[in-house]
């Protein structure tokens, strides 16, 4: 900050008392032309304010009418002010609904969060309470079908087998919608790691191998890609390959083969399970990894032997920044399939913190 | 210790008609001798009396929870370290970290299959005999894939 110059105080506060002793516009001309020359001299503003204040001081210490000049005084600066009190008052105006809008989205997404927890905690206590009443049935059906209440007659023996396999549909469907809401509130955690693709697919064979022969099916593990590395919570994938490895499994005619393959897709890798069962009409295919589940398309998808299980894999997939899809009705067969990102060494250090929502 | 044979079961839970079931089914399959019963505070009489070899016990039962019921047995002369299995529809993982801190032989999620119930058991009875408890054994959830 610089000192005014010598004489230019004296010189503003001159023609300003020249102007208050009725020195005419002239005066005032020349005292804000001095006052300009003082803010050129590269003055800071408690410089000027004190040059400014000098200067009325001066005029004050001289003048008889004090108080009309003082007024007048007050006029001028009030007069300059307001400019920037009319800024600062906008400026606190907009402030203040900043706030208020803020609080206003902060309210909406406390009060979403909390439906979003109650939606959670609902789910789950339907889902134990449907499984409890579920031991009951299931358990008063296998009394009836394994002949320990008493002789069926064929039919009677039969529907309560097929009521039986049904109830255990119900407990899976109960199971799948409690493992999706666990995982879809972030209650799962999942470490992200480097996790080799060639031992993912071998262990998904292998563990699946067992089901498949059950059933009647081969399961071909296609030549995997050489040195490729998913970024990906190596179990929680697994899972979500096993559900597909189990509904081609499922589905497929026996005799058939279902094949496990893998190829390059951009900047993702692909993982595909193609089987020979029933083509999913291509109205059907976006209700496949529903979450939600509308009565009818469901039902269809479930008729057509697809979907179990799925929701869940496609939220493990969401989750782990993948994508999932279906090519079906080509002359290949049916392929389910899930695109995830490639392990980039230095991209990724440690683990998810489990709370973000796919 | 020598292999001692699991013979004694006692059953609590609230729900008479699933009692019916797992009486039929560990006492026609599995040949055991079973003890059943829906109230808590009427069931700890019967195990002071019947002392089994082993105990299922449900978690959420009007009036007295498995939890409470569980100390209660554990004050008991003859159940006072007879191995509990908790039978409950509540098998999420923070749950079964606190069964676990319970020092409970094991869960079986309902629902559950009558006719591998028996199986079910004998392996948590033998895990029970070599004293093997690595974290609270969760028995497979009927027909899982």
């Amino acid at each position: 900050m610089n000192a005014p110059p010598a004489g230019l105080a004296e010189e503003y506060s001159l023609a300003l008392r020249e102007y208050f002793a009725d020195g005419g516009e002239a005066a005032l001309e020349r005292a804000y032309e001095l006052g300009r020359q003082a803010q050129l001299e590269g003055l800071g503003v408690l410089e000027l304010a004190a040059l400014h204040q000098a200067a009325l001081a001066s005029v004050l210490r001289r003048r008889s009418d004090n108080a009309q000049i003082a007024h007048r005084a007050a006029e001028v600066f009030a007069e300059s002010l307001a400019p920037f009190e009319m800024a600062t008052r906008r400026f606190q105006e907009a402030n203040t609904l900043l706030s208020d809008r803020n609080e206003g989205l902060e309210q909406q997404i406390e009060a979403a969060r909390r439906e979003e927890r109650r939606k959670g905690e609902f789910v789950c206590q339907m889902g134990h309470e449907v499984r409890t009443l579920l031991a009951s049935v299931l358990g008063a059906l296998w009394t009836l079908e394994s002949g320990r209440a008493g002789p069926l007659s064929d039919e009677a023996q039969q529907l309560a087998a097929a009521t039986y396999r049904k109830g255990q549909r119900l407990v899976h469907l109960v199971n799948d919608a409690l493992e999706r809401e666990k995982i879809e509130s972030g209650a799962v955690r999942f470490a992200l790691r480097p996790v080799e693709l060639r031992p993912l697919l071998e262990r998904a064979v292998e563990t699946s191998e067992p089901n498949a022969s059950r059933h009647g099916v081969a399961l071909v593990l296609g030549a995997p890609l050489s040195s490729a590395t998913l970024r990906a919570d190596g179990e929680r994938l697994l899972q979500a390959l096993k559900t597909l490895l189990s509904n081609a499994i499922r589905f497929s005619p026996p005799g058939e083969t279902v094949v496990v393959g893998s190829s390059r897709r951009g900047p993702a890798i692909r993982v595909a399970v193609t089987d020979h069962g029933p083509a999913i009409p291509q109205d059907l295919r976006e209700h496949v990894f529903a979450t939600f589940t509308p009565a009818d398309p469901v039902l269809a998808v479930e008729r057509a032997g697809r979907g179990r299980g799925l929701s869940t894999s496609r939220a493990i997939v969401e989750r782990l920044g993948g994508r999932v899809g279906i090519d079906s009705g080509t002359e290949k067969g049916t392929t389910f399939y899930f695109d995830l990102p490639e392990w980039r060494g230095d991209a990724l250090t440690g683990n998810d913190s489990g709370g973000a929502r796919a | 210790m020598p292999d001692r044979p699991l013979k004694r079961i006692l059953m609590l839970d609230d729900d008479p008609d699933l009692l019916g079931v797992v009486v039929l089914a560990l006492s026609g399959l599995g040949g055991y001798t079973v003890e059943a019963c829906a109230f808590p505070a009427e069931g700890l009489e019967r195990a002071r009396s019947f002392a089994p070899d082993l105990i299922l016990l449900d978690v959420m039962m009007p009036g007295m929870d498995g939890f409470t019921t569980l100390q209660a047995l554990r004050r008991i002369e003859t159940t006072v370290d007879t191995p509990v299995v908790l039978v409950t529809a509540v098998v999420e993982p923070s749950d079964l970290a606190l069964y676990d801190e319970l020092g409970v032989a094991g869960v079986v999620p309902k629902p559950f299959d009558p006719g591998t119930l028996p199986e079910t058991l004998e392996e948590l009875w033998k895990d029970h005999l070599v004293g093997r408890r690595l974290g609270t054994r969760l028995a497979e959830v009927d027909g899982a894939s």
